[in-house]
């Protein structure tokens, strides 16, 4: 391999992931996801880390799921599919911290999310855009929407798939904080600095804890929308959207 | 008894005030059997409807008084009993929070329906500082006061934040300028006074009803673990590097 595709960087007590894909504005392809699932693995077997932090090489954070390998990472398949590797991301026993500036788009956005804390550059966009080409987000992503900005704003961000500057992502709570894209990597240390400081044991347990709090919505059934999301996810529209927008033109709706 | 929390009745509300001015109304074994007494004395009386809790001097609370704390053993249990009383009282709450509003000062403020905030204020929940832990109750409410994003900035950071953060984070409903934070307790006191009581009353019931049940959530594994926290040589080296104001050492243990 010519150069990582992730970065993965020990400081005291905390690690640095770095998506390092710039040239593809850091979009998850397989071998990306593959990296951050290690990554995952190795983090979770060391009880000296106390805090994470995922950042993008270049100008994005991350434009999303590289569509040229999207059907192997989509849709519960793949040893990396998407829903999985961010799964035991949210899961990872320590805090975890999104630096995200310019296009943090569809997969970079629920990258970030399932992040538990965001500081967001000025010049962030943030969203959804799956709407635009007909393929939808996975129940736990809407999920994980809805858990960090409520329903309402779900709603903006996934019917219009427009994406958001950063101060209206501060206000409606998608980031903690927002600085100048000089400042973000200084901010995001300190962010790590400061958490690592906290008792170890402390930060676990009530990482532990928030996620039970919230354990009962995850545990909705929802076999249907499951069995509704392939059917949206294998349309004939899901196909023209990809191959409009990889062709740089605007799909046409059939409906089916 | 010296009066470790005043009681003020208003027409049809009252105020109850932290009254450890000194100590930044740090919670101890005084306060807490106070508050029992007077929130039960709320409970039976139909008259009242609305309760406001404010402290004296420059801070709202400032938490537990750690000494004191000390001293009962783990698990606090007496401040958990206080605040689920609080939490079911029947009437709506208000808060007036200035100065600090730390840890057990802000559980008590968020234990409450509504809080108002001076702009000086600066609430935060420090325990991670000192290797304690909240219990999980007091995850649970945050986690549905201000979200998992916000609880985890508060929880993780361990940094008191300022009235206008904790506005964005719906932690607080309203900040006002310092000098007029009692004529705005007393403003939301008498507005909600003025509505229909078995209305209120049947709407804190809603509420909490809607919210009932995350708190049934399967969570005694949790409070095994955050015992063993409480009970870690890093929480003991926490709670004595604060008394002894220099910087804990961790060995997560």
């Amino acid at each position: 391999m010519p150069e990582t595709v992730l970065k993965v960087e020990r400081h005291n007590h905390f690690v640095t992931l770095t998506l390092n894909r710039a040239e593809k504005r850091n979009a998850l392809n397989v071998a990306l996801m593959q990296a951050l699932d290690d990554a995952i693995t190795s983090i979770e077997g060391d009880q000296e880390i106390r805090a994470v932090i995922v950042r993008g090489a270049g100008s994005s954070f991350c434009s999303g799921l590289d569509l040229a390998e999207a059907d192997r990472l989509e849709g519960g398949q793949g040893a990396v599919n998407i829903e999985r590797v961010f799964h035991r991301l949210a899961h990872l026993p320590v805090p975890t911290i999104a630096a995200v500036q310019g296009a943090a788009l569809a997969g970079g956005c629920e990258l970030a999310l399932h992040c538990d804390l965001r500081i967001a550059a000025q010049d962030l966009r943030i969203g959804m855009t799956v709407a635009r080409v007909g393929l939808l987000v996975p129940y736990d992503f809407i999920r994980k929407l809805i858990e960090i900005i409520g329903a309402a704003n779900t709603a903006q961000i996934l019917y219009t798939a427009e994406p958001v500057n950063a101060e209206r992502a501060l206000r409606m709570g998608m980031v903690h904080e927002v600085v100048p894209n000089a400042d973000l990597d200084a901010t995001v240390n300190s962010w790590a600095e400061r958490i690592s400081a906290n008792a170890p044991l402390s930060l676990r347990v009530m990482k532990q804890s928030m996620r039970r709090a919230l354990s009962n919505s995850n545990n909705a059934w929802h076999d249907d929308l499951l069995a509704m999301a392939r059917v949206v996810r294998n349309s004939q529209d899901a196909k023209e959207g990809i191959r409009a927008f990889l062709e740089k033109r605007q799909p046409r709706w059939t409906g089916r | 008894m010296a009066d470790e929390v005043k009681i003020e009745r208003n027409h049809n509300y009252v105020t109850l005030s932290l009254n450890r001015p000194e100590k930044r109304n740090a919670i101890n074994g005084a306060v807490i059997a106070a508050l029992d007494q007077m929130l039960e004395s709320v409970e039976r009386d139909p008259d009242v409807r609305a309760v406001v809790i404010r402290g004296e001097g420059r801070s709202f609370c400032s938490g537990l008084d750690l000494r004191d704390i000390e001293q009962m053993g783990p698990g606090g249990l007496s401040f958990e009993k206080i605040i689920a009383r609080l939490q079911k009282l029947p009437v709506p709450t208000i808060a007036a929070v200035h100065g600090d509003a730390l840890t057990g000062g802000l559980v008590l403020a968020l234990t409450c329906d509504l809080r108002i905030a001076a702009e000086g204020a600066r609430l935060g929940m420090t325990p991670a500082r000192i290797g304690y832990l909240p219990t999980y109750w007091i995850f649970r409410k945050f986690v549905e006061t201000v979200g998992p994003a916000n609880t985890a900035e508060i929880m993780f950071l361990a940094e008191p934040v300022g009235a206008n953060r904790a506005r964005e984070m719906g932690l607080v409903h309203k900040v006002v300028p310092d000098e007029s934070l009692s004529a705005a307790a007393v403003q939301w006191a008498e507005t909600i006074a003025g509505n229909a009581p078995l209305s209120v009353r049947a709407m804190k019931q809603m509420i909490a009803r809607v919210m009932s049940k995350a708190f049934e959530v399967e969570h005694s594994d949790l409070d095994e673990l955050g015992n063993r926290v409480r009970n870690s040589q890093d929480a003991r080296e926490g709670v004595r590097a604060f008394l002894e104001k220099r910087k804990p050492v961790w060995r997560g243990q």
